[in-house]
């Protein structure tokens, strides 16, 4: 199995480059983590992230041919070889592999990911119907691994304005919660020109998504709710 | 700086996007309505033409449509621009050489609405 590997450690090397690395075939990597494991054991000094190695955790996201995913839950198989690994485009490059999340983070906390409700605490829990329950499926499952706001055009061109897919499928994610108060002002944040209408329906973040979730449609129901309130 | 009451965003953003959307409702049924005479029941010459084009309620109708067409031309272009064009000078550059183009399309279409008036 050949590889081509994208290096750079700012520290010492003057710019990017590809490293190229073989493993045998019957090495009994399945995934692509196994095997970048293996490499690992080959070149102690490359350096990536991962954690769950099942698709839970998201650490690690990366570019692998050309499109982002989890390199845990990507069968070695499914990829023409060489096969390109790279970071996550459009983020600032820590060492290899590892990217610098900050900047998406900075969105994710923008979009306030958390309940916003002035009522007095009840004595067990907010109570929801089943059906006001079952408009957060689709939307509670997101794993936080940026693989969709990196591959997002929009994001690319205005990485410190538009929120990105990611946050932006957080922000519906507590607009649609019939537990919190805060939609009008959460509305209001995403009018302005940037954070959310940067964002042209793309649907590479849709594409990509290894939770198989729809960042696109929750935009669009976003878009819908702020039209709703004036037509 | 903080200015007391004043909010970290404008509305600017949705107002685009929905005059985008209801203008190109326009534009597109007007499209539809003129490919519809044009197939169904063509002008036979130059005066059945302006006949047809000079009538009140067509001519209304094509001002209406030039305008709304305008509109939609700067917001799309204007969008564009700011994804793709960030140093301040060439978007503001760029953006004043396409509304002396769309305000001259405009001027032009102006000019020969009036003079197809009866």
């Amino acid at each position: 199995m050949r590889f081509s590997v994208y290096r750079y450690n700012p520290e010492s090397d003057q710019r990017p480059g590809m490293q190229s690395y073989e493993l045998p075939d019957d090495c009994g990597a399945i995934m692509v983590l196994d095997a970048m494991l293996l490499l690992k054991e080959q070149d102690p000094s490359l350096g990536f992230r991962r954690s769950c190695r099942e698709g839970v955790c998201g650490s690690d996201a990366i570019n692998m041919n050309g499109r982002n995913g989890l390199a845990c839950i990507t069968p070695i198989d499914s990829l023409r070889q060489p096969i390109e690994l790279r970071p996550l485009p459009r983020l600032p490059v820590i060492r290899d592999l590892i990217v610098d999340m900050s900047q998406f983070m900075a969105h994710y906390k923008a979009v306030k990911p958390w309940l916003i409700n002035d009522d007095p605490e009840p004595e067990i829990e907010r109570l929801q119907s089943p059906q006001e329950r079952d408009r957060l499926d689709g939307l509670y499952e997101c794993i936080l691994c940026a693989c969709c706001t990196t591959s997002c055009p929009s994001f690319w061109w205005n990485p410190e304005r538009f929120l990105g897919p990611a946050a932006l499928l957080q922000a519906w994610r507590f607009l649609a919660d019939s537990r919190d108060q805060a939609q009008s002002e959460r509305l209001a944040d995403l009018e302005d020109p940037y954070r959310l209408f940067r964002c042209h329906s793309i649907m590479n973040c849709t594409d990509v998504c290894p939770k198989g979730l729809n960042p696109t449609r929750a935009i669009g129901l976003i878009k819908q709710l702020l039209a709703r309130r004036v037509l | 700086m903080n200015i007391p009451g004043a909010r970290s965003s404008s509305q600017s953003g949705f107002i685009e996007w929905l005059l985008q959307r209801l203008t190109s409702v326009y534009v597109a049924g007007f499209a539809v309505y003129v490919a519809i005479v044009l197939l169904v029941c063509p002008p036979v010459d130059f005066e059945a033409w302006r006949g047809w084009f000079g009538s009140g309620f067509v001519r209304l109708g094509w001002a209406l449509f030039v305008v709304l067409l305008l509109i939609h031309a700067w917001i799309g272009m204007r969008s564009v621009f700011m994804d793709y064009l960030h140093p301040l000078w060439l978007r503001l550059s760029v953006l004043v050489l396409t509304a002396t183009g769309l305000l001259a399309l405009g001027f032009w279409a102006a000019a020969i609405l009036l003079r197809v008036a009866p």
